[in-house]
């Protein structure tokens, strides 16, 4: 009997989901499917791997790629749905690894920073094109690199921590943080922000104008549970000139 | 629609696979005949690793290295990635383009991985329109690779050097001949290596690939596994001598992929392979000019 090319390669694709190696020559393609995955996928977690170790990390990799399995020839994809995985996984407040799904997140948006089109900045200076009566009016166009990620757990201590050799011990106790992920000048960094300037932030990259983020902070009272009060933290002068020097703002325009 | 393999010139000296943990090694500019990059490593709207790339290749000739097509896959090409490649080659002009003789997606799902075909007439026709359409998608002729594989189909009607020089009659395609997969090959199907190179044809060949592999042992037997984790074996740098007797220097490139050591490592790699060539011209000189070679 002669299969068709379609059949031969519908076979060795059911081989090569199956669970268990076909045993023979065929467990090496079964193995190196696995392998290859972990593999891209610790380089895109590479903190997460590290913390949980290598066994622990594999473990996840492949329960993950049994429900996720790679839809694309490029496998820097394959990592989209860990952060969502690891919540489901981990999310119940007892385990030991309830953070991981945040700092996962956080890892991916770095990933994403790393990739994404070139714009170039606006300085604060950009501002004095404008009267200041009209800058309640004025919309922020923030840089694609963006994003903006917020946690219970203090994930950009632990993230920080642990891109350094010696990474020191981080207390899961010490609270929430606030992250913004963007490139700047051609590298990605993560800023930790206060809770006044994360929604605002937030705000301001959804399209809200100056005007308008300033008041939805001012009249929307942060939730209990975050630290800090936004009107102690956030002074809008400092804030501004933090966003502009971070490199997050494109441009500035009134509508 | 590009017919025929072209060589442009040939780097002088050996290359390297450039990998990214080598990046900062490379600010430097050491010395070093030509560059190969995985080319979706470089699949970004913007950012530092295109204009890496760009530096580089402003100071050396570049390959662009497909790992991700999965061109002998039934189900047709992923349009995405096609056209992210194309953009690649268009902004970065390289002098070589190269995919693999594999498959790699079926029914949605892609298995990121080097899959080996049968060759049969089937393959080859649908290799023929694939290779087409790359070519014609990329308006250029690209090198194809043959695969270190573990396993050969009983449904293969062709030897793989005859699929290979069929493909490239059709299509006009160039060759890449990877001689640690030739060696790996002989070793796990029993296949001789030096048939494979005289069947091959010579003219269609555009680049060698050079790497290590590392043995295992499954069921009593040793295979050996294409893992670019080790320096080139001896048995590889002697079919290297051997395509040198057969078919003069081609473009040479060093690869390593895992347990990557320092760039120094793979340049000395690079300079051995340069050395082949030199030792090669030496040797060739008296039997190419016997009556002036001396008593």
């Amino acid at each position: 009997m002669t299969r068709s090319l379609a059949d031969i390669q519908r076979d060795f694709a059911t081989m090569l989901r199956a669970d268990r190696p076909p045993g023979g020559r065929a467990d090496i393609y079964h193995n190196n499917r696995r392998a290859n995955f972990c593999k891209a996928l610790a380089l895109t977690y590479p903190v997460t791997a590290r913390i949980v170790g290598e066994e622990f990390f594999t473990r996840q990799a492949i329960d993950y790629l049994a429900l996720h399995p790679s839809r694309q020839g490029d496998l820097h994809h394959a990592g989209r749905r860990f952060p969502q995985f690891l919540a489901a996984g981990f999310a119940s407040q007892g385990s030991e690894f309830a953070y991981l799904a945040d700092l996962a997140k956080l890892e991916w948006a770095w990933a994403e920073a790393l990739v994404c089109a070139d714009a170039s900045i606006v300085g604060s200076e950009s501002l004095t094109a404008f009267e200041p009566p009209t800058w309640p009016l004025l919309r922020f166009s923030l840089h694609p690199s963006v994003t903006l990620i917020r946690s219970t757990w203090p994930i950009h201590t632990i993230f920080d921590e642990h891109r350094r050799d010696q990474p020191a011990l981080v207390s899961l106790s010490a609270g929430g943080e606030y992250v913004a992920v963007l490139r700047r000048a051609q590298i990605v960094e993560a800023h930790r922000l206060n809770a006044g300037e994360y929604r605002w932030w937030t705000a301001l990259q959804s399209g809200r104008t100056l005007g308008e983020a300033v008041e939805e902070l001012v009249n929307e009272p942060a939730p209990a549970t975050e630290t800090g009060s936004n009107a102690a933290e956030f002074v809008l002068r400092d804030s501004l000139a933090r966003l502009f020097a971070l490199g997050a703002v494109t441009a500035v325009t009134v509508p | 629609m590009p017919r025929g393999w072209q060589a442009g010139p040939a780097p002088r000296r050996a290359g390297v696979g450039l990998r990214g943990i080598h990046h900062a090694e490379w600010d430097a500019r050491p010395a070093c005949g030509w560059l190969e990059a995985h080319a979706e490593n470089y699949f970004a709207d913007g950012g530092p690793l295109p204009a890496l790339l760009e530096s580089l290749h402003r100071d050396y000739p570049l390959s662009l290295h497909g790992v991700g097509l999965g061109l002998g896959s039934f189900d047709p090409p992923d349009a995405e990635h096609l056209s992210r490649l194309a953009a690649l080659v268009r902004r970065h002009q390289p002098e070589v383009v190269s995919e693999h003789l594999c498959w790699g997606h079926r029914d949605g799902l892609h298995f990121n991985d080097l899959l080996p075909l049968p060759f049969t007439e089937e393959t080859l026709a649908l290799l023929t329109a694939r290779v087409d359409l790359l070519q014609s998608t990329l308006r250029r002729t690209v090198l194809i690779e043959h695969l270190a594989s573990y396993l050969t189909f009983p449904e293969s009607t062709l030897a793989e050097a005859q699929f290979l020089s069929e493909l490239t009659q059709r299509t006009g395609c160039g060759l890449l001949l990877d001689l640690n997969n030739l060696h790996v090959n002989a070793v796990n199907h029993g296949i001789d290596p030096d048939a494979f190179l005289r069947a091959l044809p010579a003219a269609a060949i555009g680049e060698i690939h050079l790497a290590g592999y590392t043995p295992v042992q499954l069921d009593g037997e040793t295979l050996l596994i294409d893992t670019h984790g080790s320096a080139v074996d001896e048995a590889v740098w002697a079919l290297y001598r051997n395509v040198l007797r057969l078919m003069g220097p081609r473009p040479t490139l060093i690869e390593w992929d895992t347990d990557i050591p320092s760039l120094d490592i793979l340049l000395a790699e690079a300079a051995r392979a340069d050395a082949e060539v030199t030792e090669f011209g030496e040797r060739l000189e008296p039997v190419m000019a016997p009556s002036q070679s001396g008593p």
